[in-house]
C-alpha cells in the first residue's frame, strides 16, 4: 500500500440532496468542494473474490444490473494494490443522524486524514452527543486532539491526529458512540454499489463493490455472501411486499412517541418533486422525492395527532417506502386507499393502516394503540434486520437463529402457576422457553407442565433469597435474552415480542414496559398512570425487564436479596455503563393486590396520586386480547374516561 | 321501581324518543291540582280547556283547590266530569298550602300542578304523560307563552277559541312572550344537558310528577309562602329525580306573572327563604360563617371503636374548615351511656363518653345510634373515618370537584390495614344514591347504578389534604428556615447544623421577633 502525497482537503456529505444550501454554512473553515458520498469511486484493492455459488442476488429486485457472474470475471485495473489517498482533512457532512447511518455503510469511501471532520446538521432531541466508542482500529493512537461541539440542532466532531488516520473507521466509531455499539446483524455479508447503501444502513460490516467491477476481496475469505444489485429503486413493478429500501429501525422507530399530543391531524402533500407536511398553513417537514424518512423528520412530527396519507397513483414504491418508516415510527396514519401501494407493504402492515380512522386518533388511548400496531407490523416486515433476513433466507444462505428468550417465572404460589404458563403459552412471535422457580415448593406436588414451551424447573428451598433463585434459573436458562415475569400480572400475547422489538431498536441492554395500567384488587378499580414511555429511562416494571444475557451476567445477574431485586438489577446495569429503554405500557398490567401483612409494597394511595385515568372494575386494553382473568376479578367493558 | 332505565345525569335522551302523540295507549292516571286563589275570570277558561284533553277521561280526575278569602261559588258548566272542588284546611292559605292540601287529595298515579290562570292545549296534559309512562322519576314541565290579560281579549273569545280548538291562532306562539326558564332549555337541549342543576328551573305553572316521587321528596313546604316551587324541585333533585322540558305540553297564561312585574321584588322576597333551604344556590351563602336551615355537606364519623382524641381530631378539623354550612353526625352506642354511679377514670366507655361531653354545646354536632340511611335534603355526605383530619378546603374542594366532573361518589384511600381493607374516606352524592335506589332491582349494587348514571372515582387522601391525625403538617415550600427554627435545639447543641444555614437561622428569628414586636407593642 503506498501513499499519495497529502492533499489538502477533501469533503463528502450525505442527504442534503434536497436542501444543498445548508451544506455551504455547515462546517466552518471548509469552503468545498463537496462531493455526494455515494458518487465517490470505490477504492480498487487486491483482486476480486469469487462470490459464492448462484442465487446471491437479491430476491425481489429484477433486472439486469451487477450480475454475479458479471461481477466474478474482471480483475480490474490497479487491482494489485489500492492507492490510499491521504488528505490534510477529511470533512464529512451529514444531515441527520439516518444520514450518518448510511455513510457507515459506505465508510470504505472516506479517505485518510490528518484532521477528520464529522459534522451532522440536525439530531432528533432523543439523541446522545456523537462520543465515538472506540472499537479494535487503531485508528486512535495517533490522536492529538478531539473536539466535539454544539452547532445550532446538530453537532460537529473534530477529530486531530499526529499520522493520518482512516476516515472511515473514525464515522464508524462515532456512529457507534451514537446508537450503540454490537447491534447489527453483520453477517451474511452484504456485498453491494455505493449507490445502494439504503439496502443495508448502518453496516459496517459491508463490502462496496465498484461499479461494474469486480467484488473486492477479503483477507483469506471471498468479499461477499451475498450481492445486491439491481435496478435503481422505483423502476420494478410492486411484486409482492417489499421493493423499496427497509426502514433503518436504529433511527426511524418509535422513540420519542408522544401519548398526549398537542397538535391536529397534519396532511402529507406534493411539494416540488417531492413531499411536505403541512398543519394549518405551516410546513412541519420537507421529503425528498424517494421517500426516505429520517429521524430528525419524525421527531418533528411528533406533536402531530396523525398525518393525513394521500394515495400516490403511478409512485407506489416510493409510497409505500414513506409509510412504512412513519408507520415503524409509531406516526398514526389517515391514510387513502391506495392497492398498489397496500401491496408493496404487505397485507398485515396494510391492514393495520386501514384500521387508522380519523375519529379514533382523537381519542389519546386509542391512538396509541394504533399506532402501537403500525410499528409493530411495520418494524417485524420492513426493518433492516427482518428484511435481510428475509432476502438472504431466500437466496438460500443459512441464517443465524432468531434470538431466543428464557422466560424465568418464579413463584411461592402453586395457585398462580397455571394462571401464569396459560398467559406465557399465548405469547406470539417469539422463540421461547420458561423456567420456573418454585421458591420454598416441591415439584412433585406442582403441576408445572406446559404443552407449548419447553420448561425447565428449579427447587429452591424458601430460605433461599428471591435474588439467589433467580440467579439458579438464569443459570439454566439458554436463551440469549432473559424475560422476568411476575405470577400474578397479566400480559398481553404480544408482550415478549414487542420487548424484543424494543431491544433491537432501541439496542439497550435491559429493556422494559412501564407499569401504565394498574389493578388495583382492593379497591377493584383499573388505573392508567402518567409515566413517560418510549425513551430511555432507569426505571421499568419488575415484571416485564428484558435483559440481554451478556449484559446479566456481565453484572452478575441479581442481588441475593428477598426482595426489591429488580430495582438493584437496573442499578447494577446502569452502574456497568448499560442503557435501559422503557417501551410502551399496552402490553402489561400490575396487579397491586391487597397487602400481605410482611411485604412492604406501593400504598395504593400513591397508584391512585399519579393516576390519569380510571376504570371500574378490572379493565384491559385492547392490546391485551381479553388477557387471562383470574380470580374474583370480572371484566368489564371500558365506557370511557369520564 | 325495580329495573328502571338508567338516566345519566339529566340526560333523560337515553329513554329515546317518547311516543308521538294520539299514537300510544295511556296506562297512568293523573289528578290535576288547581290552587285557585281570586281566578273566578280564567278558572271557567281553565276547566273548559281540560274538558277537551285527549287525555282519556276515565284516567284524569281535577282537584281545585279554593284558596280564596270566601268561597267559590258553583263550577261552571264546562269542566271535565270528575272535577272537585276542595278547601284547604282553616287557617292554610297560600298556593304551597293549596298545592299540598291538592296532592293529598289527590287518588292519581300522577300529579299534575297547573295554574288557575295556564289554559292548556288540547294534547298538553297527554304530552306531560307520555313521559311518566317511559320511566318513574321524572318532572315534567310544560311549555308556555304569556298572553295579554282579559281586559284586552275578552273570556267570550277565549272560550269560543278553545271550544273551536284555535287557541293557537287566537294567542300566536311568536306573539307571546316565553317563560324565563326557556332560555335555559334553548341551552340545554331541554335540559338534557343541565346536569345537576337541572332542578333550578322547575316551575309550578304546568309540572307532572309520579304522587310516589312527590310523597318520597315531602311534598310541597307548606311553610313557604312563593318560590315554593324552585325548593320543591331542589328537594325532588335530592329524591333522585329527572327534569324534563316537554315543549309539546302547550299552554297560554293569560295575562303577566308576578315575576314578570316585579322580578326585583319578588327576589328580595324568596332569596332569604332559598338560602335557608337550598344548599347548591352557593351564591346565597356568602357569610363566612353561620348555620342555615338545610346544611351542605353532613360528615359522617363513626366513634364506637375510636378513642377520644381520635374522634376530637376529625371533628374540630370538620368544624374548623371553610365551609360554613357543614354538620357532623357522630354514630355510637350512646344510650349505653347511663347516668349511673361509675368510677370517671375507668369508666369502660370512658372514650365515648368524653366525645359526647365534648360536643355538647355544639350545635353543628349530633349524635345517633345508628347511620340513618339518607340525610335528605343534604346534598352531601362524607364519611371520615376518625383520626383522619381533612384540611381546611378539603371538603369544599371535594364537593366543586364531584360537581365539575359529575361524580356520584368520590372515594378516598387513606390506609391500607394489615388484614385487607382500605382505609378511607368517602363523599356521596345524596341525589345520586336515591336515584340509584329508585332504580335498583333485587340483587343490584347501588354503587354500580351509581357508577353508571354519575360515575364513581378512587383518588388518593392525600392529594386532597385528608391526613392522619397525628401527621406533621407539610412542610411549607420556599421557607426552610422557618421549619428550621421551630426546631427543637438538639441540631444546635450538638453542633450539627450546617455552618451554611446558620445565619439563615439567625436572620429568621431576628425577624420574627421584629414581627412580633410590630404586631404586640409593649
Amino acid at each position: 500500500m503506498s501513499r499519495a502525497a497529502a492533499r489538502s482537503a477533501w469533503g463528502a456529505w450525505v442527504g442534503f440532496e434536497s436542501c444543498p444550501g445548508l451544506l455551504d454554512r455547515l462546517v466552518e473553515g471548509f469552503p468545498g468542494p463537496w462531493t455526494p458520498l455515494a458518487s465517490v469511486p470505490v477504492p480498487v484493492a487486491g483482486p476480486a473474490s469469487e462470490p459464492p455459488g448462484d442465487g446471491s442476488r437479491a430476491e425481489g429486485r429484477q433486472g439486469p444490473g451487477v450480475d454475479a457472474a458479471e461481477a466474478r470475471g474482471g480483475h480490474g485495473p490497479g487491482s494489485e494494490a489500492a492507492e490510499v489517498p491521504v488528505f490534510g482533512c477529511v470533512v464529512l457532512a451529514a444531515r441527520t443522524p439516518a444520514d450518518l447511518r448510511l455513510a457507515v455503510t459506505l465508510r470504505g469511501l472516506v479517505p485518510m486524514g490528518r484532521r477528520i471532520r464529522v459534522a451532522v446538521a440536525e439530531t432528533p432531541p432523543w439523541a446522545s452527543p456523537p462520543f465515538p466508542v472506540t472499537g479494535q482500529g487503531d485508528c486512535w493512537r495517533h490522536l492529538a486532539g478531539l473536539t466535539i461541539g454544539r452547532t445550532g440542532q446538530g453537532w460537529h466532531l473534530d477529530a486531530l491526529f499526529d499520522e493520518p488516520a482512516a476516515g472511515g473507521d473514525v464515522l464508524a466509531q462515532v456512529v457507534h458512540g451514537l446508537f450503540g455499539a454490537r447491534r447489527h446483524l453483520a453477517q451474511p455479508v452484504a456485498g453491494l454499489p455505493p449507490g445502494d447503501a439504503a439496502w443495508r444502513p448502518g453496516d459496517a460490516n459491508a463490502t462496496l463493490v465498484p461499479a461494474g467491477g469486480p467484488v473486492p476481496e477479503r483477507r483469506d475469505a471471498p468479499g461477499c455472501d451475498l450481492l445486491l444489485a439491481g435496478p435503481p429503486y422505483g423502476e420494478a413493478d410492486v411484486a409482492g411486499p417489499g421493493g423499496f429500501p427497509p426502514v433503518d429501525e436504529a433511527v426511524v422507530n418509535p422513540i420519542g412517541f408522544r401519548q398526549h399530543p398537542s397538535s391536529p391531524v397534519a396532511s402529507l402533500v406534493a411539494d416540488g418533486p417531492g413531499f411536505a407536511v403541512v398543519s394549518g398553513g405551516e410546513t412541519l417537514v420537507r421529503l425528498p422525492p424517494g421517500g426516505e424518512v429520517t429521524d430528525v423528520d419524525v421527531a418533528r412530527l411528533r406533536e402531530t395527532r396523525a398525518l393525513a396519507v394521500p394515495a400516490l397513483p403511478g409512485r407506489p414504491l416510493v409510497a409505500a417506502r414513506l409509510v412504512a418508516a412513519l408507520a415503524a415510527a409509531g406516526v398514526p396514519m389517515l391514510a387513502e386507499p391506495d392497492p398498489a401501494r397496500d401491496a408493496a407493504l404487505g397485507p398485515d402492515l396494510a391492514r393495520a393502516l386501514a384500521a387508522v380512522l380519523g375519529e379514533e386518533v382523537q381519542d389519546d388511548l386509542r391512538r396509541e394503540e394504533l399506532s402501537i400496531r403500525l410499528r409493530r407490523s411495520a418494524l417485524r416486515l420492513h426493518g433492516s434486520v427482518p428484511r435481510w433476513r428475509e432476502t438472504a433466507g431466500a437466496a438460500g444462505l443459512p441464517l443465524p437463529a432468531e434470538p431466543s428468550v428464557s422466560i424465568l417465572l418464579c413463584t411461592r404460589r402453586p395457585e398462580m402457576i397455571p394462571f401464569a404458563i396459560r398467559q406465557m403459552e399465548r405469547q406470539r412471535g417469539v422463540r421461547a422457553e420458561l423456567v420456573i422457580g418454585l421458591h420454598g415448593l416441591s415439584a412433585r406436588r406442582t403441576a408445572v407442565g406446559s404443552a407449548l414451551l419447553p420448561v425447565t424447573v428449579v427447587e429452591a428451598p424458601a430460605e433461599l433469597p428471591f435474588g439467589a433463585v433467580l440467579n439458579r434459573m438464569a443459570d439454566l436458562a439458554g436463551g440469549s435474552f432473559l424475560a422476568k415475569v411476575d405470577d400474578d400480572d397479566w400480559y398481553g400475547p404480544d408482550h415478549l415480542a414487542d420487548l424484543l422489538l424494543a431491544q433491537l431498536y432501541s439496542g439497550a441492554d435491559l429493556v422494559g414496559s412501564a407499569a401504565e395500567f394498574v389493578y388495583l384488587e382492593p379497591l377493584d378499580v383499573t388505573i392508567r398512570r402518567r409515566i413517560g414511555t418510549e425513551r430511555f429511562a432507569p426505571l421499568v416494571a419488575g415484571g416485564t425487564m428484558l435483559v440481554r444475557r451478556s449484559a446479566f451476567e456481565a453484572v452478575g445477574g441479581f442481588r441475593p436479596l428477598p426482595r426489591t431485586v429488580d430495582g438493584q438489577l437496573l442499578q447494577a446495569v446502569e452502574a456497568a455503563g448499560g442503557r435501559i429503554y422503557r417501551t410502551h405500557g399496552f402490553g402489561y398490567v400490575l396487579r397491586r393486590r391487597s397487602a400481605h401483612g410482611h411485604t412492604w409494597r406501593q400504598p395504593v394511595q400513591s397508584f391512585l396520586a399519579s393516576s390519569h385515568e380510571q376504570w371500574r372494575g378490572l379493565v384491559f386494553n385492547e392490546l391485551m386480547e381479553a388477557a387471562v382473568p383470574h380470580g374474583r376479578a370480572e371484566v368489564r367493558t371500558w365506557a370511557g374516561p369520564r | 321501581m325495580g329495573g328502571s332505565p338508567l338516566i345519566p345525569m339529566n340526560d333523560y335522551g337515553v329513554l329515546g324518543d317518547p311516543p308521538a302523540l294520539g299514537t300510544w295507549t295511556p296506562r297512568l292516571s293523573v289528578s290535576v291540582v288547581i290552587p285557585a286563589y281570586r281566578a273566578g275570570a280564567t278558572l271557567p277558561l281553565v276547566l273548559a280547556a281540560l274538558d277537551r284533553q285527549t287525555y282519556p277521561a276515565h284516567l284524569m280526575e281535577v282537584i281545585v283547590v279554593d284558596d280564596g278569602e270566601e268561597p267559590m261559588p258553583a263550577l261552571p258548566p264546562t269542566a271535565p266530569r270528575r272535577t272537585r272542588v276542595i278547601r284547604p284546611r282553616p287557617g292554610l292559605w297560600g298556593k304551597a298550602s293549596a298545592c299540598a292540601a291538592g296532592a293529598d287529595a289527590a287518588t292519581g298515579d300522577v300529579v299534575h300542578y297547573l295554574d288557575a290562570d295556564l289554559v292548556p292545549f288540547p294534547e298538553h296534559v297527554e304530552a306531560h304523560m307520555r313521559w311518566h309512562h317511559l320511566a318513574g322519576c321524572l318532572v315534567v314541565l310544560g311549555r308556555l307563552r304569556f298572553v295579554p290579560g282579559l281586559d284586552v281579549v275578552p273570556a267570550g273569545e277565549v272560550l269560543a277559541a278553545i271550544e273551536a280548538g284555535t287557541l293557537g291562532k287566537l294567542f300566536p306562539d311568536e306573539d307571546g312572550t316565553p317563560q324565563w326558564t326557556e332560555q335555559r332549555w334553548d341551552e340545554t337541549d331541554d335540559l338534557r344537558t343541565a346536569g345537576f342543576r337541572a332542578f333550578s328551573v322547575t316551575v309550578g305553572a304546568t309540572a307532572s310528577l309520579p304522587a310516589a316521587l312527590l310523597r318520597a321528596a315531602g311534598g310541597m313546604d307548606r311553610a313557604l309562602v312563593m318560590g315554593e316551587d324552585t325548593e320543591l324541585g331542589y328537594r325532588l333533585a335530592q329524591a333522585g329525580a329527572v327534569f324534563v322540558g316537554e315543549r309539546e305540553a302547550r299552554g297560554r297564561h293569560i295575562g303577566d306573572s308576578t315575576v314578570m312585574r316585579r322580578e326585583q321584588d319578588v327576589k328580595r322576597h324568596n332569596w332569604p327563604y332559598l338560602a335557608e333551604r337550598i344548599p347548591v344556590f352557593r351564591w346565597l351563602r356568602a357569610h363566612p360563617n353561620r348555620r342555615y336551615l338545610v346544611s351542605y355537606v353532613e360528615v359522617v364519623v363513626p366513634a364506637t371503636d375510636a378513642s377520644f382524641e381520635e374522634v376530637r381530631a376529625t371533628v374540630d378539623a370538620v368544624l374548623s374548615g371553610k365551609l360554613p354550612d357543614v354538620v357532623v353526625k357522630l354514630v355510637g352506642p350512646w344510650s349505653r351511656l347511663g347516668g349511673g354511679r361509675r368510677d370517671p377514670l375507668g369508666d369502660p366507655a370512658l372514650d365515648l363518653r368524653l366525645v359526647r361531653a365534648c360536643y355538647e354545646g355544639e350545635p353543628r354536632v349530633s349524635f345517633a345510634e345508628s347511620l340513618p340511611e339518607h340525610c335528605f335534603p343534604v346534598p352531601f355526605r362524607l364519611h371520615c373515618p376518625p383520626g383522619w383530619t381533612p384540611g381546611r378546603s378539603t371538603i369544599g374542594s371535594l364537593v366543586k370537584f364531584a360537581d365539575r366532573q359529575g361524580l356520584g361518589v368520590l372515594s378516598l384511600a387513606l390506609d391500607e390495614r394489615e388484614r385487607g381493607g382500605i382505609v378511607h374516606a368517602r363523599l356521596e352524592r345524596m341525589a345520586a344514591v336515591a336515584r340509584a335506589r329508585w332504580c335498583a332491582g333485587p340483587g343490584d349494587a347501588l354503587d354500580d347504578l351509581v357508577h353508571a348514571m354519575f360515575g364513581t372515582l378512587w383518588d388518593a387522601g392525600e392529594k386532597w389534604g385528608l391526613t392522619r391525625a397525628d401527621a406533621p403538617p407539610p412542610p411549607s415550600p420556599g421557607r426552610p428556615w422557618a421549619l428550621d427554627a421551630d426546631r427543637p435545639s438538639s441540631a444546635r447543641a450538638s453542633g450539627g447544623g450546617s455552618p451554611v444555614r446558620r445565619p439563615l437561622r439567625r436572620t429568621a428569628r431576628m425577624i420574627r421577633r421584629r414581627l412580633r414586636a410590630m404586631v404586640r407593642p409593649t
